[in-house]
């Protein structure tokens, strides 16, 4: 790729540029260093320096240049060199300093890319080739995967890329007005004049639309001060520019997108002032680098003070292209020809001075043929002639036009992605060749262009009434709306910009290199309709999704069936309207965690962390020169040897209060409560309303119409949601009263417990006084506390709950007592493994989505004779058909040596799976493994061998056994 | 770790970490200032977070839970999800009709009081052991943080109302202040305190992204500005 340096076609000043004159940027494109301006874009730099290839096309890799100039097309699109962003849109990528970027699609370089020999092969890629190739022989499969995946796709991502933590915000506005050209400036003031709130957004960097770069010269210039200055004025009005709206959803909810952030705006009313896009024609080789809209020419020629061609053809089919070509002489491009393809359009203004200027016209004329020059690198010339509606070109009147640039301006389609989501719909108006809104929400309005309104003061106009309109509809305006402005005149659009040719490709979707020939192909091949079009061909599916290729195809779709634009209809128009980066839909992330308010101190003892649900807990403490096995061991011993202490915070906690707590109770859980002595309490069961196990916890009676209940540590906030649905629904006398967060508990546990506790308490502890399974409330260390007999480690056991901002100096005082008797903190593993030595189930781990309690050993928390509990009725029924599985405990030869199983292994009777392991403990206290597993209740034998298949295949052989380990007689915890 | 005071605040360690110079409140420290007084008043006016979790509360709920509190002199707010200001410049929030949440002002003295008359349970009374994590989110751009952890629309909520959402995935009572004790605007946020360090986090991250900063307790009450013990 040739980069003349020296070449400079910048124009003098221009009265709207973009560009800081003052601030010169260096940058790099393909290696090359390559000056521009502050407020350049890459591709109005790259332009500026000569640079006409920017970029190589999907498929055939063919050199492709400024197209629209706006981002309507894919043509540049450049990623950062080592860097962290990739697909950036060269139209709307503003240099900078240090800026290093690549041509994506191009393998060894934008010159070089290898890959450009693929158009050779073209006739065997045809439409939807890859349907009917790759897929045979099937062992080649693989290499055409690899392939594939290589060639298809844009741009790389970095797997090193630091992750963005971009905001997003939410916001609210009476009316949004979207987009800032000469109709959304007259909505917004219109509204606000009536007093509406106005949110008014545009994604380029000025206001003012098509005032910038179409709309100069005469009143218009007046009109867009004068706007400006209204907008100024009203305080009312916010502006936000560089901003898109990416997206509408339900109930008028919107994604505004800027280059920092996300903002999900909820609008009472939205104006769409969106305009439209200025569409391609089709002529052969209309892709290459110096074929543009007019309207990019413009914007080149305005906002960024380029000339874009030496000597150009215009072709046109409204006066928007014969403005494009004053533009281009007022530039100093010479205008070698206008091609008009109307064949009697009626003078204008702007076609008689272009006529009287000298510059040739040609009327019911196209393009044919653009030439390339070498390399397909830009255009040299191009071949002229009559042509038909169908299409077809009369070559025996041929003319050619040497020139370096074609500026298209053969019509518009509106920008209507965003009105299609708010639940819009769209006709055919075959008056204005153009789809046009045919319904809208009723908090929806359009304005402008997108109405098929193209004049001025029509566009004016149309956006002063529906910004009143919508003033209306919030109640703010009353008066008289004025006749819906209608366009008279001449068509902007034509019905068929297209020009047949045999031999050379002529692009309808840049983006995915289709050509018409593979529209007729596909049409022949049956798909008629445009959704299977579009799915078959892959039109619209790229990039710039349709926005320069759907109004062609429906056209071209339409000419094949023979039938009109409005019977054969437009695909479905999705989020986002233009690219978003990942970075902003990811944003800032709410992943909540929570902390016992120990957690510090935990982690100064070398907490190793877990995730329990939302919660952090300690799996086990870190002791230097131990491993992980070691050091939960250690915590073990030390529990059933000394005395251990452990932040068991994350339970759930919740007082029932009323006069019919006990009944509540009884309700909700299997056991019986109604008698239960205040001052003690209960293991609690629960099942869901088919029998399944849900939580279980104990619930300690602190009154008469009081009970302090608790449920395990993940299953609270559902739990709690459960109790709340049932006392709604049964309307009983309770007050419930969730405390979980509000609380610390804390659980010392081992035969050196009771001294450790006997100093700091008021409370009695000693055997006699406070047995097993008793509550009592007082104090430790001073601080209200609520301290519970439990046992679910199998050694003598305290637990404590206080609030939640006393929690931390209770436990440093408890540890400090403790330490003279060895007391050491003990994790979530060494307790899982303490009360697994017990045979204590743990729902979710022992129970599963389908565990009932005679399948885990707990019919003796079902209490007899109970009127009524929640899942009674099932487990009557249950309890009559034989039960398939018992959970049992398992142990393995003394001496094992070798791999032992792992949680949910199977156990298999010969070729039949009979259960799996629930629990298993390699190190014990006990100097031996154990688990616990369900097995079919015949095997649930004391002595039985049930064989256990491992990852990789072989088989080990455990014992049943009784599952409770360790003190079976509960002597030490009682 | 040094023996810790009988109240705690749930981010304390990340107040420690941002150097805090603390006074003692009730039971605890309270982080009175980072910056110098002046700079810190100027950053409520404008944007700043500050942490007033150690300040004594309460709950109660119950059919005579109104009748209780009026019973002890507290004016209780009608309205559900409104607010009433206590004798020593504490809050009474309503939070359903019969159930209220109290934090105290500076000297917690209505809070105590109360906490000593309350029982566990009594004649249609339950107490609601409220241990809430407490911040306070000050100045003219206050709503800009808040718009981007929450979905609610703070331009309409008035002075004094109360608001049960969701801040960053948390369950949060929110009050809109009004005007501080120095005559910021802000607002007040509640917060389960095991999500505490979480919320303060995501908090000071959207604050400081903004360009405010984390205040001590002494930009809003005024009081507190005499008093200060050193470094923690």
């Amino acid at each position: 790729m040739k980069i003349n340096l020296m070449m400079d076609r910048r124009l003098p000043p221009q009265p709207n540029e973009l560009i800081d004159r003052d601030q010169p940027v260096t940058f790099r494109f393909e290696g090359h260093v390559l000056t521009g301006y502050c407020g350049d874009t890459l591709s109005s730099a790259l332009y500026a320096n000569g640079v006409r290839m920017m970029g190589r096309s999907f498929k055939y890799h063919r050199p492709r240049s400024i197209y629209s100039m706006a981002g309507h097309d894919a043509n540049v699109i450049v990623e950062d060199v080592g860097g962290h962003r990739t697909n950036l849109r060269g139209d709307g990528l503003l240099i900078e300093p240090g800026l290093d970027v690549l041509a994506v699609n191009t393998s060894g370089s934008l010159a070089r890319d290898r890959m450009q020999i693929t158009e050779r092969f073209g006739a065997m890629m045809p439409v939807g080739f890859y349907y009917k190739a790759f897929h045979t022989p099937r062992s080649l499969f693989p290499i055409y995967e690899r392939m594939m995946r290589k060639a298809a796709g844009l741009g790389r991502i970095n797997p090193n890329g630091v992750a963005l933590n971009t905001p997003k915000e939410y916001d609210f506005c009476e009316l949004l007005v979207i987009g800032a050209g000469p109709a959304g400036l007259c909505a917004a003031v219109g509204a606000a004049e009536q007093g509406v709130d106005v949110l008014l957004v545009d994604d380029q960097p000025r206001p003012g639309g098509s005032f910038n770069w179409q709309l100069m010269h005469g009143d218009a210039v007046q009109h867009m001060r004068k706007l400006l200055a209204d907008i100024r004025r009203h305080q009312n009005i916010t502006v936000r520019l560089g901003t898109q709206a990416a997206g509408c959803y339900s109930d008028s909810w919107v994604a505004l997108v800027d280059d920092q952030r996300l903002t999900k705006l909820r609008a009472q009313a939205v104006v769409f002032a969106t305009g439209c896009y200025e569409q391609p024609a089709v002529f052969a080789n209309n892709d290459l680098p110096g074929i543009m809209l007019a309207s990019a020419a413009q914007r080149l020629i305005h906002l960024y003070a380029i000339k874009p061609f030496d000597r150009a053809v215009v072709l046109t089919a409204n006066d928007d292209g014969y403005r494009s070509a004053l533009d281009l002489s007022g530039a100093g491009v010479e205008v070698a020809a206008v091609l008009d393809l109307r064949s009697n359009p009626q003078p204008t203004k702007l076609s008689t001075r272009l006529v009287d200027s000298g510059v040739k016209l040609l009327l019911g004329h196209s393009i044919y043929e653009a030439e390339p020059t070498r390399g397909k690198q830009g255009v040299q010339r191009v071949v002229a002639c009559p042509v038909d509606s169908e299409g077809h070109g009369d070559l025996s009147c041929a003319t050619v036009f040497e020139c370096d640039g074609v500026a298209v301006s053969v019509g518009w389609t509106p920008a209507s992605g965003l009105v299609s989501q708010a639940g819009g719909s769209f006709r055919y108006a075959s008056e204005n060749e153009q789809l046009v809104p045919d319904s809208l929400p009723g908090n929806c309005f359009t304005a402008g262009r997108i109405n098929g309104v193209f004049d001025l003061p029509d566009q004016l106009a149309d956006g002063t009434r529906a910004g009143k309109m919508a003033a209306a509809y919030l109640g703010k305006f009353s008066g008289e709306l004025g006749k819906p402005v209608d366009h008279n005149g001449p068509a902007f659009s034509h019905p068929y910009p297209i020009v047949v040719n045999g031999r050379k490709k002529s692009f309808v979707d840049l983006d995915e290199d289709l050509h018409l020939k593979d529209f007729v192909n596909a049409h022949q091949e049956g798909y008629d309709s445009i959704e299977l079009l579009k799915r078959y061909t892959t039109v619209g599916m790229g990039p710039s999704q349709g926005k320069l290729a759907n109004m062609n195809a429906v056209r071209i779709l339409a000419k094949l069936n023979g039938r009109s634009i409005a019977q054969t209809g437009t695909t479905t128009s999705r989020p986002f309207h233009q690219p978003v980066a990942l970075s902003h839909l990811a944003g800032r992330r709410f992943t909540p965690v929570r902390r016992t308010p120990l957690h510090a101190w935990h982690e100064e003892t070398g907490a190793v962390w877990m995730h329990a649900g939302d919660w952090l807990r300690p799996d086990y403490y870190r002791i230097n020169g131990q491993d992980r096995d070691g050091c939960i061991l250690g915590e073990a011993e030390n529990v059933r040897q000394n005395v251990g202490m452990i932040d068991v915070s994350t339970l759930g906690k919740v007082h029932v209060w009323g006069s019919e707590a006990a009944a509540f109770l009884e309700r909700i859980y299997t056991g019986r409560y109604a008698r239960q002595a205040k001052g003690r309490l209960r293991y609690v069961l629960a099942c869901d309303e088919t029998g399944v196990i849900i939580e279980d916890g104990v619930a300690a009676r602190l009154a008469d119409q009081h009970f302090y209940v608790t449920t395990t540590s993940s299953g609270a906030d559902a739990f709690y949601q459960e109790m709340q649905r049932w006392q709604i629904l049964w309307g009983m006398n309770i007050v419930l009263s969730n405390v979980t967060g509000q609380m610390v508990a804390m659980n010392i546990a081992g035969p050196r417990a009771r001294q450790v506790l006997a100093d700091l308490t008021d409370i009695d502890v000693s055997a006699d006084a406070f047995g097993y399974l008793g509550v009592f409330h007082g104090t430790v260390a001073e601080v209200s506390a609520i301290v519970m007999r439990v046992g679910f480690v199998g050694e003598l056991g305290y637990e404590i709950h206080v609030p939640a901002s006393q929690g931390l100096y209770l436990w440093q005082k408890i540890m400090q007592a403790g330490g003279r008797h060895g007391i050491r903190p003990f994790g979530m593993e060494a307790q899982r493994l303490l009360r697994l030595e017990k045979g204590h189930l743990i729902v979710s781990q022992d129970t599963d989505a389908l565990t009932t309690p005679y399948e885990a050993n707990c019919s003796w928390a079902i209490g007899r004779d109970k009127s009524f509990y929640v899942g009674q009725r099932s487990l009557q029924v249950l309890q009559n058909q034989s039960q398939e599985r018992v959970l049992t405990g398992l142990r393995f030869d003394d001496g094992f040596v070798g791999s032992l199983p792992k949680e949910s292994h199977l156990i298999f009777d010969g070729p039949q799976i009979v259960g799996r392991v629930t629990s298993i403990a390699p190190r014990t206290t006990l100097g031996y493994p154990i688990a616990l597993a369900f097995v079919r209740p015949e095997s649930n034998i004391a002595g039985e061998p049930v064989m256990i298949r491992l990852d990789d295949g072989s088989m080990i052989k455990a014992t049943v056994t009784t599952p409770s380990f360790y003190d079976s007689e509960n002597s030490r915890q009682e | 770790m040094t023996l810790v005071d009988r109240v705690h605040s749930p981010v304390h360690d990340a107040l420690v970490a941002l150097g805090a110079h603390w006074a003692p409140l009730g039971q605890g420290h309270v982080a009175l200032r980072f910056d110098s007084l002046e700079n810190e008043r100027a950053a409520s006016d404008d944007l700043s977070l500050c942490d007033v979790s150690v300040l004594p509360k309460l709950g109660l709920k119950g059919v005579s839970a109104d009748q209780w509190l009026l019973d002890r002199g507290v004016e209780v707010p009608i309205a559900k999800f409104s607010t009433s200001v206590l004798d020593d410049g504490g809050f009474c929030v309503n939070l359903s009709g019969h159930e209220y949440f109290l934090e105290s002002g500076l000297k917690g003295s209505v809070v105590m009081s109360l906490s000593i008359d309350l029982p566990l349970a009594q004649n249609g009374v339950y107490r609601v052991e409220r241990q809430d994590a407490a911040f306070v989110l000050s100045g003219m751009r206050a709503g800009k943080v808040l718009a981007q952890v929450c979905a609610l629309d703070f331009g309409k909520m008035a002075s004094g109302d109360v608001v049960l959402t969701g801040v960053a995935g948390v369950s949060c009572i929110i009050l809109r202040q009004g005007k501080s004790a120095c005559g910021h605007p802000c607002f007040r946020l509640w917060c389960n305190s095991s999500y505490a360090c979480y919320l303060w986090g995501i908090l000071v991250q959207v604050t400081t992204d903004l360009d405010g900063c984390v205040v001590g307790a002494a930009a809003h009450y005024p009081q507190l500005a005499e008093k200060m013990i050193g470094d923690s």
